[in-house]
């Protein structure tokens, strides 16, 4: 499936270079002609002005983006010197380049490439560009967040005709518009450069950003009956699909069990291989083809899927979704944001339990995971809204959230010898998205790699702490699991005369100054993480007290106990995130979840003595307390 | 998906261009599989190889002119898939351009009952990288790939030139039963076999008289897959790996020197279409400029810096990897205000040239690439024409495509590595290298501890040597340096906000000092209890080898060796008490050195802890010496995993 994402960008008209971050537009114009027949005149005018030394390496080539559908109707390009020279590109300092995006094998993207020649700082690149395209579908977007200040912004469209409809999403501070027949004009002065932020969403759902579309069905039935009406020249319900589908079912009657074992076929047998030429960019591969040959995308995959549970009796939908853990899709504007291709099936017709990816009246399976059976939908295609399509139109729905299956456990239980180290065993359990690149390591490194690449993640979780002899077990029947033990010495844990002890442990929420002055969205990671520390202390040891902590809210959970028992401490803290995408308002929740899990983490465990049992201090008590 | 052909450095001498012709998906007679192929589940010795390279084979035709114009290059690879993660080799990416032809690609997949399932056309894509350039890169996807099958494919490169100057690498990070090439030579040209054999491994040789010609076959067989393991050398030194180099051609009895000796070599670059001689040239305003430039300057070293600092500053660099400058010229260069590393480097030398400082252009050779073999006159061994002038009795180095070099220095990838002294009297030297305690990263940080608990304070830090280097010239300007850093910083002090940062460059100093102050956010103070990662900013530091050296496969290589100091000061109000030091360290070994101490003065309620921490060398072979490195590893995560902690009495 095409990248939404990179549709949006085409449309830019600016594929900002890395790093450009010092120099200055000081003209972004845009006019789209919305004509008749669909098809769009994109006009881009763009003065860039250079304001440092690296801005002449990053400015010093500019694409363009083109594709099957979008073609260069005509093109100006010179350089403005500061000495009033203008140096006006010809075709030698032009270029075309094809470079498939990321995930694809090939596709139909190229770049018209510009060179520059010449620059110094303070010159002016003046772009002038028309673009004929032709869309899929009756939308676009233009993404309105740049690297670089803009000094006068103006993107207008005309055209739009009957159904035509816009959205701003996003934030809207400093820009203005005006709404025509058919068209708006978004204007702005002194735009900033878009702030790069740790934690922030990515790509969709990353603002602000301009939505528009035009056509008769402003719905998302309608965009369901526009991928549907693109399947219908997809040849389907070929004897071969049909007959694998009854073989790979042969004596199963349970349809959850046709299901797991049609979906396996689907997701081992066929590896994924993204080849998006044109339309094929949406359109799948006929399943006969795609059975043939053993490789397809996520569109390939899932028709493939959808043709075999047919065979077999169980109802299934394409069902279109934005992939990505840091994204989503504007709900509120109905058109093609997506970019990855699921399967729908009813959830009465296939049996299913608590915790699993069940919502809305649907299970929603995805092809292209390589680890798993139905129980588990990857992190990337939880949370989103999806469009489930179906004959005559299609069903907005919203996948579910899973973060129970989420989950990263470490357990250490050690004895604390007389010279204070600790020693014992270390274990990390990971299920979901945290274990499956772990799987795909075992399977395919040498023992000795993901042997290392294990130490080093015990290392990195216990600074420190010497980890050895490390061994694993895995399992991906249901939802992808691993297991990790090693021995374990925390040298000098418990040092002479210490009256306390650090216990690292994982965290999940981000550092609460992260939040301070904050109006852009937080994504987190959804799920579950625990630290069990379990410490048996030398006889006659001074014991820490017990305590509880507790922090729920809406956004998640903490807690933390400390419980001791015939001269063992049990240290245990979780912190479980139900929610990924936190607007600004519920930042004081995050906060407190935040707070409560890296105080607690930097707390030292303290060691209580009542004041009869205070030893002599010397240097052979191995530790001292509190007085 | 893998790209098998060509693995490093591309050394493809150009003479002429020619169109592409399309390729072609015919079935093609690829030979039988036998029976140990078939019945192939795991490789003796490496069972958990993912894919097994059951041959790969390439002959190769020497163009015999005026018989041939082209020679051919052949490869034809057979792979056999033992577990899911080796269907990651079930696609394929072949770079050509119109200069290296590809044709004839084909292929097919034998499924583990035999069937046979061709490589169809549509399964194989060609993309243009570069219409300009005329460069493609074209792949495929093999069909119906299951664990058991075989893929197969081959294709010939086609170029108009006698010379081949890439290594045939034998290995391949999985494991590979035969790897072999055959060399058909010419009469009317010498060549020269040299190989270089690793991990202990034989490379066969044999020569045989045929119809072709006098054919000379090389292979190894029963390889291990060289495991990409971290800080380690780069491919191109770990596999074994044979070429013949072309010394000499004739031509209607006329004896032409290729790469007999460097001095033919350089000869070559002089006169052919690399055509250093074209370059230098067409230089008048070049040389005007140098003059121009060197004008105000009252020693002739200030000359030569100025005219370096012009190269370096004035003239943008793009990317190279290699020392040839394709038709064009000084005057081009300095008018477009922009050139590859190959051109800055031919650029300076001519400025220089035209101040009489005598400049002499050396080849220089990127660590990152492999080591440079210079027994072998092989000018694409070389990534980096740098220049090299004496001043006062002493060489200089110059390198004018990178902003963050000072006059006279070297990035840790060409220092101490071997280069050509390019003339007609070229020169095998040693490039100099910066001692490891002037690779120096010094921290100061003085702190203390208020009466609600709060740490703040101050600190300053000063970078030397390749640690400088990393950040002179970081960004643009002050202000985006300042918040550069205070970013850095912040990332190391968690809980902590960074503000008022200054920093101070100086480029020719190879230096870059930073200060800032420190102090602990609300939301972060306990109010009881403070802990310190005493280390910071340079640590904390975490074990780099986890892995037992009896596991490792590989030597370690970092970029540079280098020395850690730092100190950190802190004071505390009477109601507060020092609750946990870290430990003493004093830990020499052949790989570096640990030392740490903290002194403590109770009646002024300060202590100090100061850390040093050296590497000695970049380098580390065999299971001994990587033992060592990873023991002082140990320790230093160990010692830097304690913390600082004061307590509320």
């Amino acid at each position: 499936m095409r990248k939404a994402w990179f549709w949006c960008v085409a449309s830019l008209a600016l594929v900002a270079a890395p790093g450009a971050e010092a120099a200055t537009h000081l003209k972004y114009h845009v006019d789209i002609q919305i004509r008749p027949d669909g098809t769009m005149d994109h006009h881009t005018r763009m003065v860039i002005r250079l304001d440092s030394a690296s801005d002449l390496e990053d400015w010093a080539r500019f694409p363009i983006y083109l594709d099957d559908h979008r073609s260069l109707t005509s093109l100006e390009a010179s350089v403005v010197k500061p000495d009033g020279k203008q140096i006006t590109l010809g075709r030698k300092d032009q270029d075309t380049m094809e470079s498939s995006g990321s995930g694809s094998l090939y596709d139909s993207g190229r770049y018209h490439v510009l060179s520059f020649r010449e620059l110094a700082v303070g010159a002016r690149l003046v772009i002038d560009y028309r673009l004929e395209i032709e869309p899929y579908y009756p939308a676009d977007a233009i993404q309105l967040a740049f690297d670089q200040p803009v000094e006068h912004l103006h993107v207008a469209i005309q055209g739009g005709g009957a159904g035509w409809r816009w959205r701003f999403d996003g934030p809207a501070e400093g820009f203005d518009w005006v709404e025509t027949a058919g068209g708006v004009t978004v204007t702005a002065s002194q735009v900033p450069a878009a702030e790069s932020m740790s934690w922030a969403p990515r790509g969709s759902g990353a603002g602000p950003v301009l939505r528009f579309a035009w056509g008769d069905d402003a719905s998302w039935n309608g965009v369901g009956r526009w991928y549907s009406d693109l399947l219908q020249s997809v040849p389907r319900n070929s004897t071969s699909v049909r007959g694998l589908a009854r073989e790979l079912t042969a004596g199963v009657e349970d349809p959850r069990q046709r299901l797991e074992a049609l979906l396996a076929y689907v997701r081992k047998k066929v590896r994924y291989v993204a080849v998006e030429v044109g339309i094929g960019g949406f359109r799948p591969t006929p399943p006969e083809e795609v059975l043939a040959r053993k490789w397809g995308d996520c569109k390939d995959k899932s028709l493939l899927l959808i043709d075999l549970l047919l065979e077999v009796g169980i109802e299934a939908h394409p069902t279109l979704i934005y992939a990505g853990r840091k994204s989503r899709i504007d709900e509120q504007f109905p058109s093609l944001q997506f970019n990855h291709l699921i399967v729908a099936v009813p959830a009465e017709a296939v049996s299913h339990e608590a915790n699993e990816p069940v919502s809305d009246g649907f299970l929603f399976v995805d092809p292209t995971q390589t680890r798993g059976s139905a129980r588990w939908l990857q992190p990337a295609d939880q949370d989103q809204h999806v469009v489930v399509v179906h004959s005559g139109g299609a069903t907005l729905a919203r996948t579910t959230i899973l973060q129970q299956l989420e989950r990263r456990s470490v357990m250490v239980d050690v004895a604390v010898t007389p010279q204070g180290d600790a020693v014992g065993k270390a274990g990390l359990q990971l299920s979901g998205q945290p274990a499956a690149p772990w799987l795909a390591q075992i399977e395919s490194e040498p023992v000795e790699r993901t042997a290392e690449d294990a130490l080093a993640a015990f290392g990195s979780l216990l600074p420190g702490v010497v980890v050895e002899e490390v061994g694993w077990s895995s399992d991906e029947s249901a939802v992808p699991t691993v297991d990790m033990v090693a021995d374990l010495t925390y040298r000098r844990m418990l040092r002479s005369g210490a009256r306390s002890f650090k216990v690292p442990s994982l965290q999940s929420t981000p550092e609460p100054a992260v939040m301070v002055e904050r109006q852009v969205p937080i994504v987190v990671p959804l799920g579950l993480t625990e630290t069990t520390w379990r410490i048996r202390l030398p006889e006659g040891s001074c014991l820490p007290r017990e305590q509880r902590l507790d922090v729920e809210n809406t956004i998640g959970t903490f807690q933390q106990t400390v419980t001791v028992e015939e001269g063992s401490v049990t240290i245990y803290r979780r912190t479980e995130l139900r929610q990924r995408w936190i607007e600004p308002e519920l930042f004081p929740e995050l906060e407190e979840l935040a707070l409560a899990e890296h105080r607690t983490s930097r707390r030292r465990v303290r060691l209580e003595c009542e004041p009869e049992e205070v030893p002599s201090s010397s240097e052979e008590t191995p530790l001292s307390v509190l007085g | 998906m893998t790209q098998f052909w060509p693995k490093t450095r591309s050394s493809f001498l150009v003479l002429l261009f020619a169109l592409a012709m399309p390729l072609t998906a015919m079935a093609a007679d690829f030979g039988p599989i036998t029976a140990e192929e078939r019945a192939f589940t795991s490789v003796p010795w490496q069972p958990d190889a993912p894919a097994v390279v059951l041959f790969e084979k390439a002959v190769l035709d020497f163009m015999d002119y005026p018989k041939d114009v082209s020679s051919i290059l052949e490869i034809h690879t057979r792979i056999k898939i033992l577990a899911e993660a080796g269907k990651n080799y079930a696609e394929i990416a072949i770079p050509h351009s119109a200069v290296l032809r590809l044709k004839e690609l084909e292929g097919r997949t034998i499924l583990a009952d035999g069937t046979v399932v061709p490589l169809l056309e549509d399964a194989i894509f060609r993309e243009r990288s570069s219409r300009a350039k005329k460069s493609f890169v074209t792949k495929a996807a093999f069909p119906a790939v299951e664990v058991g099958s075989i893929i197969e494919y081959r294709y010939k490169f086609r170029w108009d030139d006698v010379a081949y100057l890439e290594p045939w690498y034998f290995h391949h990070h999985i494991p590979t039963v035969l790897s072999e090439i055959t060399y058909y030579k010419p009469g009317n040209m010498a060549l020269e076999p040299r190989s270089w054999a690793t991990g202990g491994g034989k490379i066969e040789v044999e020569t045989q008289k045929t119809t072709r010609g006098l054919a000379i076959r090389a292979w190894m067989q029963n390889l291990g897959g060289i495991p990409e393991e971290p800080l380690s050398f780069p491919f191109a030194d770990l596999s074994s790996r044979f070429m013949m180099v072309p010394r000499e051609v004739a031509f209607s009895g006329t004896r032409i020197p290729l790469f007999d000796t460097w001095k033919s070599a350089c000869e070559l670059f002089e006169e052919g279409e690399t055509g250093y001689r074209d370059f230098r040239r067409a230089s008048r305003q070049t040389k005007k400029k140098a003059q121009e430039l060197a004008s105000g300057a009252a020693s002739q070293r200030d000359k030569v810096a100025a005219v370096y600092a012009f190269v370096r500053d004035e003239i943008r660099t793009f990317s190279s990897q290699w020392v040839g400058v394709w038709g064009t010229d000084a005057d081009e260069i300095l008018k477009a205000g922009e050139g590859n590393r190959a051109q800055k480097g031919l650029l300076l030398q001519t400025m220089l040239d035209a101040i009489k400082a005598k400049p002499a252009l050396v080849w220089a050779g990127d660590r990152r690439f492999g080591r440079v073999d210079l027994e072998v006159a092989n000018p694409w061994w070389f990534e980096r024409n740098l220049v090299m002038v004496e001043l006062d009795g002493e060489r200089v180095f110059l390198d004018p495509s990178d902003r963050s070099l000072g006059f006279g220095q070297l990035s840790p990838y060409f220092e101490g590595t071997q280069a050509i002294l390019h003339g007609k009297k070229p020169e095998i030297i040693q490039l100099p290298s910066t001692p490891f305690d002037q690779n120096l990263r010094r921290a100061k940080v003085e702190l203390a501890i208020d009466e609600a608990g709060q740490v703040h304070g101050q600190g300053r830090m000063t970078l030397g040597g390749h640690h400088a280097w990393q950040f002179l010239r970081w960004k643009d300007d002050a202000e985006a340096t300042a918040e550069a850093w205070q970013e850095r910083l912040e990332g190391f002090f968690e809980g902590y906000a960074v503000s008022a940062v200054t920093v101070n460059e100086a480029l020719d100093e190879r230096r870059v000092e930073v200060q800032w102050q420190v102090a602990q956010r609300a939301a972060d103070v306990l109010g009881d209890e403070a802990s310190l990662v005493p280390s910071l900013p340079l640590g904390p530091v975490e074990q780099l080898f986890s892995l037992p050296p009896e596991r490792r496969l590989t030597p370690v290589q970092f970029s540079f060796a280098d020395r850690d100091e730092v100190e950190m000061t802190i004071s505390w109000p009477d109601s507060w008490e020092v609750d946990v030091l870290p430990t003493v360290a004093d830990y020499v070994g052949p790989a570096g050195a640990l030392t740490a101490g903290v002194e403590v003065d109770e009646a002024n309620r300060q202590l100090t802890y100061s850390r040093r921490l050296d590497i000695t060398t970049p380098e580390f072979f065999g299971r001994q010496h990587y033992a060592a490195i990873r023991d002082l590893y140990t320790e230093v995560e160990g010692h830097d995993a304690q913390s600082l902690v004061l307590v509320r009495r």
